[in-house]
């Protein structure tokens, strides 16, 4: 019995995060990764004349943030997904985060913006925030929001983005 | 540029000896590095962050975030309840500054020399460093054709409720108007230390090392006779496990607000100074966000052409109670991904919100901190306490009260405050009411916190400050500290200018303690 239920909370734990064909995983973790692609499934919806955030790329652009990141914030970032993804028993849902329906998804997050626990409020802020701020700096977004856009032309990328898209590439095997 | 070299062009261990080695590059660095270079003196700068210019500048919000931003824009205080923003690039915050170029008041300067013990830094000293400062930056007030409909729009709510409304004084020449200025000024028209103090400091024989952090100061008893950095990995910014190693006859630590006081208490400095990391405060910023039935396009123009200055000071009333004020109240300027990133929520509202861009504008206030934070280190981490209550909520509360009215005035729709419970009016008279009942609480609201300074306050007591009049650090003989850390409080204004006059006091007793 013992066994069964460490084995239920291990599978509950681990268990249903896969990454799609394409996806790769440099700053977050596999699991973290995939908790945030259901973050911008909810977030950044495709509606409303907007693009949908994952086809946009916006969960690979935070996981470049993360892999940029130092790493106390990377650490911390890793965390706060994890709590966000296993609390909603606690907020009388019924499964993880990325498991719920996109309306039940909703829910629990807007419960867990508006608790009373700073630190799940923090958690919940800052996913929203890269979410929101990465979803809305893709020039796909601008015409529906009636951004004209910066004056200069071209995009010049970081170098982290530069390295960052070399290793994606090396790790889904394409040729740098 | 000639006499800048970049990470990435350093392979091997470097050693350098420098009259003076300056340790970052913003307003403070750079404009000591100038001061001492016109004295003859050989200077070396270090600078942890890139060396960019115009041509990376590409005005999105996203690439210049990771490039001239300190932890990429995703630093918090340590309860979440700040957003930290400075610079990490050649040029320092300079860079990403709206250019709004004040003199100290004399106020603060008197309250300084008063209750603090500083010297030599009242009107009449920095009154001639003002005036040059002001001939290299081309400061002036700015002119209406460089305001935006936001600008307009704050200007006429403002003065339909009475306020006096100035005109704020631009480090600027040239200017296009793109609006990208907290991007960087891919035109070299704003002022910052990048187009004008360091290309002039390097021109005079100054020597700048990109993309190389300080690690380590070696001691001599009194004396302070090497630095040891970091060469990073601009990409990852790790090391490269290669190292400049700095011999001069003084140092200069211009790292910023948050900069220097971590490195000296990384140094171990915080046993002998008491004060070091203490007394900090950033000048926490509230904001309110307002739609229009017009298009006010906010993100075009200067940010902030025009501002209500008769709030700078607190007023208190006869029993010493709070009354109202302790900051600056002007426009804002926002890009769509920082809004959306701060505006609430994220259902329909939320869409609604940046749906309507063109018509989305907006009031920001600089709070004078009342109640002062600190920097300390809690094993390897940098904790940074802000405190969000007592006085500087009163100050924030009034600050979102007086920034609905004006925008309200000024014929917005519906005003929002950006905090968790999104919590909005449409009307004046509801604007106390939701406005106390705001949670305050971290986390709740978004402020950020541009102007960081203190945790080296400077007064003659080495139990209650860190560095003396002079710049130099209590007990050592040739460690100095120029940058917005010296300031016993903040200066009620954009500090840019009044670090700069700091750092120009200060060259004659860096100079003369170089040896030379």
């Amino acid at each position: 019995m013992v066994l069964l239920s460490a084995g239920g909370a291990l599978s509950w734990w681990t268990v249903g995060y896969t990454l799609r064909e394409g996806e790769v995983a440099l700053g977050l973790s596999p699991k973290a990764y995939c908790v945030v692609r259901s973050l911008v499934e909810l977030l950044c919806a495709g509606s409303d004349g907007l693009p949908d955030g994952v086809a946009e790329g916006v969960v690979e652009r935070i996981d470049e943030e993360v892999w940029s990141s130092d790493d106390g914030t990377r650490e911390d970032l890793e965390s706060a997904i994890q709590l966000l993804e296993h609390l909603p028993p606690w907020f009388g849902f019924g499964g993880r985060l990325s498991g719920l329906s996109i309306e039940q998804r909703e829910a629990c997050f807007v419960r867990y913006l508006q608790c009373d626990d700073t630190v799940i409020v923090q958690a919940a802020t800052a996913l929203k925030q890269m979410a929101h701020f990465f979803f809305f700096t893709r020039d796909a977004t601008w015409g529906a929001i009636g951004y004209d856009g910066p004056w200069v032309a071209a995009p010049k990328l970081p170098d982290s983005g530069v390295r960052y898209r070399q290793l994606a590439d090396e790790a889904r095997g394409k040729p740098a | 540029m000639s006499g800048i070299r970049v990470g990435s062009e350093i392979e091997a261990d470097v050693d350098v000896e420098a009259d003076v080695c300056v340790v970052g590059s913003g307003c403070g660095g750079a404009t000591l590095a100038l001061a001492l270079a016109e004295r003859g003196l050989s200077v070396v700068i270090l600078e942890q962050g890139g060396y960019y210019t115009k041509r990376d500048f590409d005005q999105r919000e996203a690439d210049m975030l990771a490039k001239i931003d300190g932890g990429r824009g995703l630093s918090t205080s340590d309860d979440g309840g700040m957003l930290l923003t400075y610079g990490n690039n050649v040029g320092g915050a300079s860079v990403h500054y709206w250019a709004d170029s004040y003199r100290t008041p004399a106020d603060r300067l008197e309250v300084w020399a008063r209750e603090f013990g500083v010297e030599g830094h009242d009107l009449a000293t920095l009154t001639p460093h003002f005036e040059r400062l002001e001939r290299d930056l081309h400061v002036h007030p700015a002119p209406d054709e460089l305001a935006n409909r936001m600008n307009e729009l704050f200007r006429a709510g403002a003065t339909s409720l009475g306020y006096a409304v100035e005109r704020i004084p631009q480090a600027r020449n040239g200017c296009i108007k793109s609006g990208h200025c907290a991007q960087g000024c891919a035109y070299d028209a704003k002022q910052s230390q990048l187009v004008t103090h360091i290309p002039r400091a390097i021109e005079l024989g100054a020597s700048l090392f990109a993309d190389v952090r300080a690690r380590r100061l070696v001691f001599e008893g009194r004396k302070l006779i090497r630095l040891e950095a970091d060469v990073l990995d601009r990409a990852t910014g790790r090391p490269t496990g290669r190292e400049v190693r700095v011999k001069a006859g003084a140092f200069a630590m211009a790292a910023g607000g948050y900069g220097t006081p971590t490195f000296l208490l990384k140094q171990g400095l915080g046993v002998r100074l008491p004060a070091l990391g203490k007394n900090f405060f950033c000048n926490p910023c509230p904001m309110s966000h307002a739609r229009f039935d017009e298009p006010v396009v906010m993100w075009r123009n200067i940010p902030a052409a025009f501002a209500v200055e008769q709030f700078r000071l607190a007023r208190f009333d006869a029993a010493g109670r709070y009354v109202e004020g302790g900051y600056l109240l002007m426009p804002n300027q926002l890009h769509p991904g920082s809004l959306a990133a701060i505006l609430p929520g994220i259902g329909r509202s939320h869409r609604e919100w940046m749906l309507a861009l063109p018509q989305v504008g907006g009031a920001i206030a600089w709070i004078d901190d009342a109640e002062l934070g600190s920097i300390e280190m809690r094993g390897d981490r940098v904790r940074v306490h802000v405190p969000i209550e007592g006085a500087n909520a009163s100050r924030i509360r009034d600050a979102w009260k007086k920034q609905a009215n004006v925008l309200l005035a000024a014929g917005a729709r519906i005003v929002a405050f950006g905090d968790a419970r999104d919590t909005t009016v449409t009307n004046a008279s509801e604007v106390d009411a939701a406005v106390a009942a705001i949670d305050l609480r971290p986390a709740r609201n978004v402020l950020a916190a541009p102007h960081p300074g203190g945790g080296c306050r400077m007064g003659s007591d080495p139990e209650l400050s860190v560095v003396g009049s002079d710049h130099r650090v209590h007990g050592m003989d040739n460690l100095f500290v120029t940058d917005p850390s010296v300031f016993p409080t903040p200066p009620s204004v954009d500090p840019s200018l009044t670090i700069m006059a700091f750092s120009l006091v200060a060259a004659d007793a860096i100079a003369s303690a170089s040896g030379r």
